[in-house]
């Protein structure tokens, strides 16, 4: 049934030459053929003048990078249906500055491209890597898994005995996904649901017990379908399947929440934010909550960036736009052209001197993890020198800032009640000054609700507001600094509680806290105020990946809260996509909606995450301390998720997929993720969907290969720090490389979507197959589905108003020649990808020439001046910023039962989960921190050869006065070993073996001295490195890919879970920078 | 000192000299099939060090080459040192003999050694190069003309006239061959790229290694070969050594002074290179090859017995041979790296820094010299003659 | 706000067209670095890489990068090095059988076909510009195994694709056939620039530091930029004028 569906013509010039003569585009090729400058005649010699035909549109696909997370839009550039190189998309954002108008015709940029940092130069060889799977393959029955013997296997067959089970590896039984998928009733799933959620949220102990045992009576004969009836808050049986991924966008995102979660119905669907930039994140989601019905929501997971292309000074924290920060592409040119045409200034707070360090006007190396020291310095010193801006802060509510134009406003001035012990609690709210709550109609008209509102003081008078109030007579603005008592009542304002945080320490300790100068502090505080609203901070993962992360970020954001940047051009921005869900009024496929039926996932996620552990059933079991912590502030835990499955809390997890990510690989300690995937006991069935054997897919029992990025779709989303309203389109550019398959009797390459499909029409899961897409159709291919949402996106956000005359977002349709041009590029599509009429049918032809002219540009993109609105930024944020949460307050830690603090403090690290300090011996004398190389990603570009040239190898890096002090050399080799890794070892498994944390050493001056670095991509074990033996042949590994450090393993764990790295209690991030380690001559 | 000499006519020398001919020929045999396979692919020149072995062995053979011949031709035709007529013929074979293997190697050095002949279709007479082939084929053509002339001679009953045409054209050729040093030398020395060998008045050095490098040679042919009978063989000998001694003396110390001038001309690219030379990886090269084996012990030897004819043939082979390390010093040298040539910024085959042959380069160079021998050896065995210098 | 109204890139190449319309002996192609905004990325040594199909060993434009000073007084620098396309070229002289040369773009070319691989041409160069084509691919000794992985035949698919330097198209199919075996250099993208586009390394430049356009159009940016106070050119001293420029 396989086939290979790789056309790989080595000599097809004839079919090209044909192409030119049959295509309009002969003409244009032959133009230039005579206009040959004479040099060319001259040097002919024995070849024939040939035609450059990457310069001709019909060659071209535009489609978008993933070599790193930024996602820029490429132009891909064919020949013969091999890519031959790509280019940056001059329609895109990431890649111009300004990128072209979006009408401008294809044609004309067929010869224009935009930019490409070297990995996307290099992206080629991620596709025409020779190590990628071709065909599933399966753990050998019989050998352990990270054994390295595989068996190849027909991608039907290796589906059924994944859902049907058995003794698949000679091992005893082990249950499929049929057996998993217990709950099949969506109306009985409803119901559960529902009952969970009231379980949930009842507060008294003993109603709850009660609410449990009538949901046991409701619901008995469907309990058999629960994990544990005793706690209906774990939910069905159904979440004991895991699906979780590194790298995942938009349209495969919906694919995956489609199958596994409203089609199988497991809540278990868990992304790796926190092993990235967790805790910036969920700082952006905790100061964005906004006050809905009497209650803290929406708070949206996401963050701010500067607009560097109109900033006049920048910090930056732990993060670095020249070779990293989600995009060296897009950001570099807005901050050299900043630098030497506007007179940009920027400051680099990073212990190393990154390459955007070189540039800035000040390099200040803290010592790692005093990054919230820092900030609440700053803070100090714009505060005491009254240069915050106070008319911005002092505003309370909507009105207020509306009527001062500001986009968005903060609770700075809002009274918040002190208890005896001095600590910040609640807000202050009318019903503690008497007043009585009002009842009002909730939104969904589905009841009513009781508004409190909340107070500020002006001069002595309170002042009671509603924050979200409009009109100008609720306008509500208060004093900042305020520490009084009212009504009885003892308060404090929010700016008041920052003041005294950022005052808890002078300016001195501060500056001997992160190892600075007071007078560099003094400086930058000085210039930080000097822009007005073109000033911003931005801190990263060096900010954010430590045990105090999340409050290092609310200290930042909290620092550009006292200018007001944020909506303002050279301000704090964030991103703006097009909507290809099609949840927009007038969209033509709302494909939320779009079903043939469902199964509710509810009930607690294996890592405990938007869920408090006081709700749940298990603290009245269990108590403080919990068994493991519970994160409701954050989600995507993924340091937690295969230390929570193999530790079974809150549950067992009986199968595990995963996609596109490599824990063992790119968290700290991740080798800790080794040992328990070795381990067929902690999760008895797991499978991988990967490119090739990965760092994490090697100890899968099943491989099922993915389409590059090249070859698939994806609705690739957005970036911060860029204004714009975006969505590019990854979608396939080159014939795959993988078998072909057939599902619901399509035929399509296999993917991460066949696998999906493939489960589905086993399982007949609802929402997917014939009629899965409700009046919208069938979902039996990719096509489907990712056609529909270019579809939405080519309608846009707004429909066209003929009455108020507004045009809306629609698209014009591609002319003939675009379409011409559009199914010419993809001549060398198998049917199974590029079939003109499925993909027509799959859009509708109304919508057809409209997704052409999407597709024709790479994906949807705001012109260039859309974006500004005099100093502003047309898309806003446009909402409050809390510089107090009093939701975080709300929050208590799980191991201990104290609450979290609600704004920006400094908490000196490294802490373990309960908060308590740690304090390794003194013979681990260097804090060991990671950076990125521009042209290195993580588990990935090892396989890019052309990256390889530019950095063979990684090295240990340090500051040439610990090098003395050690007595190493360049070149020497070292090894890493920490407190929880003193053999300085990886434990890769029955295959690989064990191999010490040993890179070379490089002595530089641009480190801190007491810091020791490493790069990012190197020390792979796997992905080609290493030798693997396929149905008995052996696959020898690529020494290339083997070379350098990675040095995760030295990464300390927590004191109370060694199975897992240091982590934020709060914000959730795995802990990058807090371990000492020792480097040891080898 | 024992009149027993060394003597290749006698059997068992031949058979060693074949043996050893054989071992050459079959030792490179697979390097240079492997060149031919694989092209440039095991190599160890790269684009930093773009000149490796096989240069610098053509330079020290073209030195030979010509060295040879000017002291030969200088001292018998200018000086008149008749005794020498003994090894006229023997003279132009070595300088032929040395000639194939120099050719071969600076052909298999080519990245496309068939296009060779695009450098008579069409030269570039502006580059040394060029110069440097014509100049080449030139001198292979009065080669090739004297050759021809001694063995029509040797036939001869009357060779006078045919010796007269042999004298002007040997005196004739005394400009070709210094021409061709200097081009030689000019290759090199006239790279602004590379100072170190813009510093060191390179032509003329490579002069007077030739020089140094020839009257080794001569002398060696002169003590193994010349009749011993002749009354003038140990006078003749001893002033060849003499010789010898003097120039070997003369270059070393004009190359000190060169060397130590660079190293005090800030100027860094030279001190470097000098560096390089003297403390680099191949640095056993200099100190053991050249220092010790080339220049040390044969000045001693000549030294101290400046009339054992067999003395004097040993302390010249040692010169001539061990000075094949020169034009390799020099030369790897001055391509050591200066500031931009980015080697850490993007790495890759050839694009290391520094140089060491490999097993294919030494196995090719084997390969040539074994052809070389082989040449002699007919020569000396085939052509007529052997017969003249027997007959005195 | 100061808002560029067009990429550089898009200006630049505007300006291509119309250097395009003059005769060849009419314009003078510059190159001008601005070391300020370079970030050291490497993606015009990749790109080039890529748009040349240049194998192992072989690179026409190399990022140097170096450290300087001593903590906490540290910098970094990046200078990338293309060809210099000199006016008065050592590399040419050199070269016994005219494979190289300035032609009438003033672009120091490479002739494949007559090339005879001496690299008496590298050793000239005072700028390391100048590499040999060993005849390496980058999936050389990869494993191969139809059906189960990509493997070597299929991925090296990209390495054997035809390259267009110097408007010939070339397949890299065995290890004899020019280019390898040849001296190759940068070209400033002659190909490309035939076709009205840049060189790849100046599109695909993040730091938008590399400018390329005609230095005889007077309106045109790097006409502009080359009378800047701060422009310097490498190794001026050596007289061999280069044709590219470095903003200090
Ligand atoms: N030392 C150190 N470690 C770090 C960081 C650091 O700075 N230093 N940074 C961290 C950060 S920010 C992040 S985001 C994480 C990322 O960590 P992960 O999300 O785990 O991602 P990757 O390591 O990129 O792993 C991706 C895996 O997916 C597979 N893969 C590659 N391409 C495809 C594809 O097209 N389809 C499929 N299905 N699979 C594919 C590959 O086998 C690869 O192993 O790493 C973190 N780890
Ligand atoms: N080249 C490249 N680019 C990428 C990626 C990639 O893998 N490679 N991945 C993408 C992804 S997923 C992400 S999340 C972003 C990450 O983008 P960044 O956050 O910008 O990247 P990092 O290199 O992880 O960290 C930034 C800097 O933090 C510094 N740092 C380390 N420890 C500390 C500390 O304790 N304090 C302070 N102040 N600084 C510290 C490092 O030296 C480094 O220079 O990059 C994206 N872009
Ligand atoms: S920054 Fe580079 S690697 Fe990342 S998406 Fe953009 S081009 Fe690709
Ligand atoms: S390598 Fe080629 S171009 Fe260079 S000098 Fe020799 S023949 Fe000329
Ligand atoms: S930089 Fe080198 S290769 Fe380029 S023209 Fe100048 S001398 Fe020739
Ligand atoms: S101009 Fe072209 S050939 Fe020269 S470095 Fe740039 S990309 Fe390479
Ligand atoms: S692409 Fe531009 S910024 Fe990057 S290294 Fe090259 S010149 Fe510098
Ligand atoms: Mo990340």
């Amino acid at each position: 049934m396989s086939e290979q569906i790789n056309t790989h013509p080595k000599d097809c010039s004839l079919s090209r030459r044909d192409f030119l003569k049959l295509s309009g585009a002969a003409g244009a090729a032959t133009a230039f053929l005579g206009a040959l400058p004479k040099v060319n005649e001259v040097m002919a010699g024995g070849n024939e003048q040939a035609a450059y035909t990457l310069a001709l549109a019909e060659n071209q696909i535009y489609t978008v990078c993933q070599q790193c997370n930024t996602q820029c839009g490429l132009k891909v550039k064919l020949l013969d249906g091999v890519i031959a190189k790509v280019d940056g998309n001059p329609y895109n954002p990431f890649n111009m500055v300004p990128h072209v108008a979006y009408e401008t015709p294809i044609t004309d940029m067929a010869k224009t491209e935009g930019a490409l940092c070297p990995k996307g130069q290099a992206s080629i060889q991620t596709t025409y890597d020779p190590y990628r799977l071709v065909k599933v393959v399966k753990r050998k029955p019989g050998t352990p898994r990270g054994g390295g013997e595989w068996v190849t296997m027909d991608f039907d067959t290796a589906l059924t005995e994944i859902i049907e089970g058995g003794d698949l590896f000679g091992e005893g039984p082990v249950e499929g996904l049929k057996d998993i998928y217990a709950l099949r009733d969506s109306k009985v799933a409803q119901a559960m649901s529902d009952f969970v959620k009231k379980i949930l949220a009842e507060k008294d102990k003993d109603k709850k017990a009660a609410l449990v045992k009538e949901f046991k009576t409701t619901f008995a004969k469907d309990l058999d379908k629960l994990i544990d009836p005793d706690h209906p808050d774990f939910g069905p049986k159904n979440n004991q399947l895991l699906f979780f991924w590194g790298r995942l966008k938009g349209g495969r995102s919906d694919f995956i929440s489609r199958v596994i979660g409203s089609g199988f119905g497991t809540t278990n669907r868990i992304g790796h934010t926190t092993v990235c930039n967790g805790s910036v994140y969920f700082a952006g989601k905790a100061m964005s909550e906004q006050f809905v019905e009497g209650k803290w929501a929406d708070g949206k997971k996401f963050y701010w960036q500067v607009d560097s292309a109109n900033s006049q000074f920048i910090i930056f924290i732990g993060v670095n736009p020249f070779e990293a920060s989600q995009g060296p592409t897009n950001r570099s040119p807005r901050i050299t052209t900043g630098l030497v045409e506007r007179g940009l200034k920027y400051v680099v707070v990073d212990p190393r001197l990154s390459k955007t360090a070189s540039k800035a006007w000040k390099w200040l190396p803290n010592i790692p993890g005093s990054e919230g020291a820092l900030a609440l310095a700053l803070i100090q010193q714009v505060l005491q020198n009254n240069k915050h801006n106070v008319k911005f802060l002092e505003n309370a509510n909507k009105a207020a800032a509306s009527a001062d134009k500001e986009p968005t406003w903060s609770n700075a001035s809002w009274l918040i009640k002190i208890d005896e012990k001095g600590e910040a609690g609640k807000f202050l709210r009318g019903s503690d000054l008497g007043l009585e709550p009002e009842e009002r109609q909730k939104a969904d008209g589905s009841g009513t609700w009781l508004f409190d509102p909340f107070v500020t003081l002006r001069g002595d008078q309170t002042i009671t507001f509603d924050p979200n109030a409009v009109e100008p007579e609720f306008t509500a603005e208060g004093d900042l600094l305020v520490d009084t008592t009212v009504n009885g009542i003892r308060v404090k304002s929010s700016l008041q509680l920052l003041w005294e945080s950022a005052n808890s320490k002078t300016l001195d300790e501060w500056a001997e806290i992160s190892g600075l100068r007071a007078s560099d502090i003094a400086e930058v505080a000085a210039e930080f105020t000097n822009y007005g609203r073109r000033a911003a901070a931005e801190p990263h993962r060096g900010a954010s990946q430590h045990s105090n992360g999340f409050y290092n970020i609310v200290a930042w954001n909290s620092l550009n809260l006292l200018i007001g940047n944020y909506d303002y051009a050279g301000g704090m921005t964030t991103g703006f996509a097009y909507d290809h869900t099609g949840s927009k009024d007038g969209q033509p496929f709302n494909l939320g909606k779009l079903t043939n039926g469902k199964t509710t996932p509810f009930g607690i996620n294996i890592v405990r995450s938007e869920v408090k552990y006081e709700d749940s059933t298990l603290f009245a079991q269990d108590g403080y301390p919990a068994k493991r912590q519970w994160y409701p502030l954050a989600s995507d835990i993924y340091q937690e998720i295969l230390t929570s499955a193999a530790d079974g809390y809150p549950y067992p997890i009986k199968a595990a997929f995963i996609y596109m990510g490599a824990p063992t690989y790119s968290l700290p300690a991740g080798h800790t993720n080794i040992e328990i995937l070795r381990d067929p006991k902690k999760i008895p069935l797991v499978v991988a969907n990967d490119i090739l054997i990965g760092e994490t897919s090697m100890y899968a029992d099943y491989i099922f290969p993915d389409l590059s990025n090249l070859e698939r779709w994806e609705m690739a989303g957005i970036q911060f720090s860029m204004p714009w309203k975006v969505m590019p389109v990854r979608n396939p550019a080159v014939a795959p490389l993988v078998d072909e398959v057939t599902v619901f009797g399509q035929q399509m390459p296999c993917s991460l979507e066949a696998l999906l499909l493939g489960i589905a029409e086993k399982l007949e899961l609802p929402g997917v197959g014939p009629g899965g897409l409700g009046d919208a159709g069938d979902l039996m291919h990719p096509d489907h589905f990712y056609l529909k949402m270019v579809a939405n996106l080519a309608f846009g956000d707004k429909k066209p108003d003929a009455e108020k005359k507004e045009p809306g977002e629609l698209l014009p349709d591609a002319d003939d020649e675009e379409v011409r041009i559009f199914t010419e590029a993809r001549r060398f599509l198998p049917p199974s990808v590029f079939d003109l009429e499925r993909w027509r049918a799959s859009a509708g032809d109304e919508w057809w020439r409209k997704v052409v002219y999407v597709l024709n540009r790479g994906g949807r993109f705001q012109d260039y001046a859309k974006a500004f609105d005099g100093t502003k930024l047309k898309n806003k944020y446009g909402k409050q910023i809390n510089l107090y949460q009093e939701k975080t307050v709300g929050v208590k830690n799980a191991l201990t039962g104290e609450h979290y603090q609600g704004l920006a403090v400094y908490l000196p690290g490294p802490f373990d989960l309960s908060g308590k300090p740690i304090q390794d011996s003194a013979e681990y004398d260097l804090r060991l921190i990671t950076h990125r190389e521009v042209y290195h990603t993580k588990a990935r570009t090892i396989t890019n050869y052309w990256l390889l040239a530019l950095s063979p190898e990684n090295s240990v890096q340090l500051n040439s006065l610990d090098a003395a002090r050690l007595g190493l050399k360049n070149d020497d080799v070292v090894k890493i070993v920490s407190a929880t890794n003193p053999e300085g070892e990886w434990d890769f498994g029955a295959a690989v073996g064990k191999r010490p944390i040993a890179g070379k050493v490089k002595i530089i001056e641009g480190l801190r001295p007491g810091v020791v670095t490493f790069s990012l991509g190197h020390g792979h074990w796997a992905t080609g490195s290493t030798d693997v033996v396929i149905d008995g042949a052996l696959i020898k590994g690529d020494p290339r890919r083997v070379k350098g450090i990675h040095a995760n393993a030295a990464m300390r764990t927590d004191p109370i879970f060694p199975d897992m790295c240091l982590t934020d209690p709060v914000g959730a991030s795995a802990v990058f920078y807090d371990t000492m380690v020792k480097v040891e001559k080898m | 000192m024992a009149t027993k000499k060394f003597d290749i006519k006698k059997s068992w020398n031949a058979a060693l000299f074949i043996l050893i001919a054989l071992a050459l020929l079959g030792g490179g045999l697979s390097g240079l099939i492997g060149r031919f396979q694989t092209g440039h692919e095991q190599v160890g020149y790269g684009s930093n060090v773009p000149w490796g072995l096989w240069v610098a062995i053509y330079v020290y053979l073209v030195w030979l080459e010509v060295g040879s011949v000017l002291i030969f031709t200088t001292l018998h035709y200018v000086f008149d040192f008749k005794s020498l007529k003994a090894i006229k013929g023997l003279a132009y074979l070595t300088a032929f003999t040395t000639l194939a293997p120099a050719l071969m190697l600076i052909g298999l050095d080519l990245g496309h050694p068939f296009r060779f002949m695009n450098t008579i279709t069409s030269p570039n007479f502006g580059s040394f190069m060029a110069w440097m082939i014509w100049l080449h084929l030139i001198y292979l053509v009065f080669l090739l003309v004297k050759l021809a002339l001694v063995v029509l001679a040797n036939r001869s009953r009357k060779p006078e006239r045919l010796n007269k045409a042999l004298k002007v054209l040997a005196l004739l050729s005394l400009p070709v061959g210094v021409a061709l040093l200097g081009t030689v030398g000019s290759i090199f020395g006239a790279n602004s790229a590379r100072s170190f060998w813009q510093m060191s008045a390179l032509p003329l050095y490579f002069l007077i290694f030739a020089l140094v490098a020839g009257s080794g040679l001569v002398t060696a042919l002169f003590v193994c070969f010349a009749p011993k009978s002749e009354e003038s063989y140990a006078a003749t000998a001893g002033n060849l050594g003499k010789l010898t001694l003097a120039l070997l003396i003369f270059g070393a110390m004009a190359s000190a002074f060169s060397g130590l001038i660079s190293l005090n001309s800030n100027a860094p690219a030279q001190a470097n290179a000098i560096q390089m030379i003297v403390a680099g990886p191949q640095q056993w090269t200099f100190w053991a090859l050249y220092i010790g084996l080339g220049v040390l012990v044969p000045s001693i030897l000549l030294f101290v017995w400046p009339k054992a004819t067999r003395v004097i043939g040993i302390a010249a082979s040692l010169v001539f041979v061990s000075f094949a390390a020169v034009p390799f010093n020099i030369i790897i040298a001055g391509q050591t790296a200066d500031t931009l040539t980015g080697a850490d910024a993007f790495t890759g085959f050839g694009l290391q820094l520094g140089y060491a042959p490999t097993m294919l380069e030494w196995q090719v160079v084997a390969f040539a010299l074994g052809v070389g021998l082989a040449i002699f050896l007919t020569g000396y065995y085939l052509l007529p003659m052997r017969k003249l210098e027997m007959e005195g | 706000m100061a808002q560029e109204p067009k990429d550089v890139l898009v200006r630049m190449h505007e300006e291509l067209q119309r250097a395009l319309e003059k005769a060849p002996e009419d314009r003078r192609w510059v190159m001008v670095i601005d070391l300020r905004k370079c970030v050291g990325c490497h993606a015009c040594t990749i790109a080039c890489v890529a748009e040349n199909k240049l194998p192992p060993g072989v690179v026409y434009r190399p990022v140097l990068e170096k450290e300087t000073g001593i903590y906490p007084n540290v910098t970094r620098s990046f200078l990338p090095k293309p060809c210099m396309q000199c006016d008065e070229p050592p590399c040419t002289p050199v070269c016994p059988v005219y494979a190289t040369y300035k032609d009438e773009n003033g672009v120091v070319v490479m002739d494949y076909d007559q090339c005879i691989g001496c690299r008496a041409c590298i050793i000239a160069c005072p700028y390391s510009a100048r590499t040999f084509d060993f005849g390496k691919t980058y999936n050389d000794n990869m494993p191969e195994m139809a059906g189960v992985i990509v493997g070597q035949k299929v991925a090296d698919d990209y390495e054997r694709a035809a390259t267009y330097e110097y408007g010939d198209e070339r397949r890299r199919l065995n290890r004899k056939d020019s280019p390898v075996g040849n001296v190759r250099k940068c070209h400033f993208c002659l190909h490309r620039l035939k076709e009205g586009m840049l060189p790849a390394c100046t599109t695909t430049c993040i730091g938008r530091a590399t400018y390329f356009g005609d230095a005889n159009d007077p309106d045109s940016l790097v006409a502009d930029l080359i009378t800047s106070s701060n422009v310097m050119r490498l190794k001026e001293e050596l007289g061999t004028q280069p044709r590219v420029y470095y903003l200090v």
